[in-house]
C-alpha cells in the first residue's frame, strides 16, 4: 500500500514550471568569448538579485531564470560586464525585458500543496538590440529555451 | 478484499455458462423475437465502495445510485452520484463539492442464463458540474510572499468518456452484487480560470490522461413482465 501511494504521488520537487530559459547571443565574441552576467528580477513590489556572484556565461549559454507566478509578468534585469566581474565598472551593460504569461495554480496532493502552470509566454518590453521568443511553454528547470537575446553592441 | 469478492462473484456465475435447455420446451419463436426488446425489470442499486468510504476517510464524503433496463441482450445504464473532498491544511487546504452522472450502453455476454445474470462490457458518457476552493501560502525562495491566496471555481462542468467492463450475479430473488471496472478517458475540462481542477467528481484527479475506477454494487430488481424463453441455439447444417 506504502509503494503504491508513494508511486501515485508526482514529484514534489519543482512542480511549478516557472523558469523561462535564455539565450545570449553576442554577435562580436566568437563562441570562446567571455563575459559575466548577473541576473537580477522585479516585480512590482520588490527586486532582488538571483544569483550570489555573478555568472560567467560564454556566447551561446543558456541560463534559466524564475519568474514570478503569483503575478502575470515580471521584469528582468541583465548585466554584461564585458569580461570583467564587478559591478562597478563603467562599460557594464544593463538591459530590461519584461516577460508577461498565465499563470494558473493547481492543488497537487496533501504532501505536495500546489503548483503553478504557466503558459503562453509574451515579450512585452526589451532594452536589447534583438530579441526572439522561441516557445511559449517555460520549463521547470534549466533546459528550457524560450528567449533569444542578442548582443550587437 | 475487494479480490475475494470478485473472485467470490466469478465463481458464483460459472453455473450459468455450463446452464442448457430443458427439451420439453415449446418456443414461439416468432414471439420471441417481437418481444425480446422490451424491458423485462429495472434493476437499482448503490455503490457499497462511496458509502464504505465515506464512513473511513475524513476527507471523502459521496454516494451514487444506478439504474439499469434489459432491452434483450444489452443494459442501458444511468448513474447519478453526489461527492466532496476535503483536505485541510495549515499551508495548502482544498475542497470540492458536486455531482455528476452517466449513461451508456452495456452488451452482456451471458445471452442463454436464465437467472438474467450479467457480463458485461460497455461504454459510458460521464458528465459532472462541481465547485472547489484552494487556500494556499506558497513556499518559494524567490517569489514566495508569505501570504494567504485564495482560489475558486465556481459550478463548473466537465465530461468525459469510459470503457466499463463488469458482472452482475443474482444473489436472491431480487437481490444482485456487482462490480464495475470503468477505464475513464477523454476529460474535458474548463481550464481558462486562474485555478485549474485538482478532481472532478465522478471522474478523479484531472493530472492523469486516464484515470481507473472501481465500484462495487448492490442492486434491487423490480420485474416489469415474465421474461422471454431462451431461444435454442441455431444448429448448424
Amino acid at each position: 500500500m506504502v509503494v503504491i501511494s508513494c508511486l501515485e504521488e508526482p514529484d514534489c520537487f519543482t512542480l511549478n514550471n516557472n523558469i523561462v530559459g535564455f539565450s545570449i547571443r553576442d554577435t562580436i565574441r566568437d563562441s570562446t568569448g567571455i563575459d559575466t552576467f548577473a541576473y537580477f528580477f522585479a516585480n512590482r513590489s520588490k527586486t532582488f538579485r538571483f544569483t550570489d556572484t555573478t555568472s560567467v556565461v560564454k556566447e551561446g549559454d543558456r541560463v534559466g531564470l524564475p519568474v514570478d507566478f503569483l503575478h502575470d509578468s515580471t521584469e528582468l534585469i541583465f548585466y554584461k560586464f564585458n569580461g570583467k566581474n564587478s559591478l562597478n565598472v563603467q562599460d557594464t551593460l544593463i538591459d530590461t525585458l519584461v516577460v508577461a504569461y498565465r499563470t494558473q495554480a493547481q492543488y497537487v496532493s496533501d504532501d505536495c500543496g500546489e503548483r503553478f502552470v504557466l503558459s503562453n509566454l509574451r515579450i512585452l518590453r526589451h532594452t536589447f538590440d534583438e530579441v526572439r521568443l522561441l516557445n511559449r511553454e517555460p520549463g521547470r528547470d534549466n533546459n528550457a529555451r524560450n528567449i533569444e537575446i542578442y548582443y550587437y553592441k | 478484499m475487494r479480490t475475494t469478492l470478485a473472485i467470490s462473484l466469478m465463481l458464483l456465475s460459472w453455473p450459468v455458462f455450463a446452464q442448457t435447455l430443458p427439451d420439453s420446451l415449446k418456443l414461439d419463436t416468432a414471439a420471441i423475437k417481437k418481444s425480446k426488446f422490451l424491458p423485462t425489470g429495472l434493476r437499482i442499486g448503490t455503490d457499497l465502495i462511496s458509502i464504505v468510504k465515506s464512513q473511513t476517510q475524513d476527507d471523502f464524503s459521496g454516494w451514487e445510485i444506478n439504474a439499469d433496463v434489459d432491452l434483450y441482450r444489452y443494459l442501458f445504464e444511468v448513474d447519478y452520484g453526489k461527492s466532496s473532498r476535503s483536505y485541510p491544511g495549515d499551508s495548502s487546504a482544498y475542497s470540492n463539492d458536486g455531482n455528476f452522472w452517466r449513461i451508456g450502453l452495456d452488451a452482456n455476454f451471458l445471452t442463454r442464463d436464465e437467472d438474467r445474470n450479467v457480463f458485461f462490457i460497455g461504454l459510458r458518457y460521464g458528465r459532472a458540474r462541481y465547485s472547489e476552493q484552494m487556500s494556499i501560502i506558497p513556499r518559494d525562495e524567490n517569489w514566495g510572499d508569505g501570504q494567504r491566496h485564495t482560489f475558486s471555481n465556481n459550478d463548473l462542468t466537465a465530461h468525459w468518456m469510459e470503457l466499463n467492463g463488469g458482472l452482475k450475479v443474482k444473489i436472491w430473488e431480487y437481490v444482485w452484487l456487482g462490480f464495475t471496472g470503468r477505464l475513464k478517458f477523454g476529460l474535458s475540462e474548463n481550464t481558462s480560470n486562474p485555478m485549474l481542477t485538482h478532481e472532478v467528481p465522478g471522474y478523479g484527479r484531472t493530472d492523469r490522461d486516464t484515470y481507473w475506477g472501481f465500484n462495487y454494487y448492490v442492486f434491487f430488481r423490480i420485474p416489469f413482465r415474465k421474461a422471454y424463453p431462451i431461444l435454442p441455439p441455431k444448429k448448424k447444417k
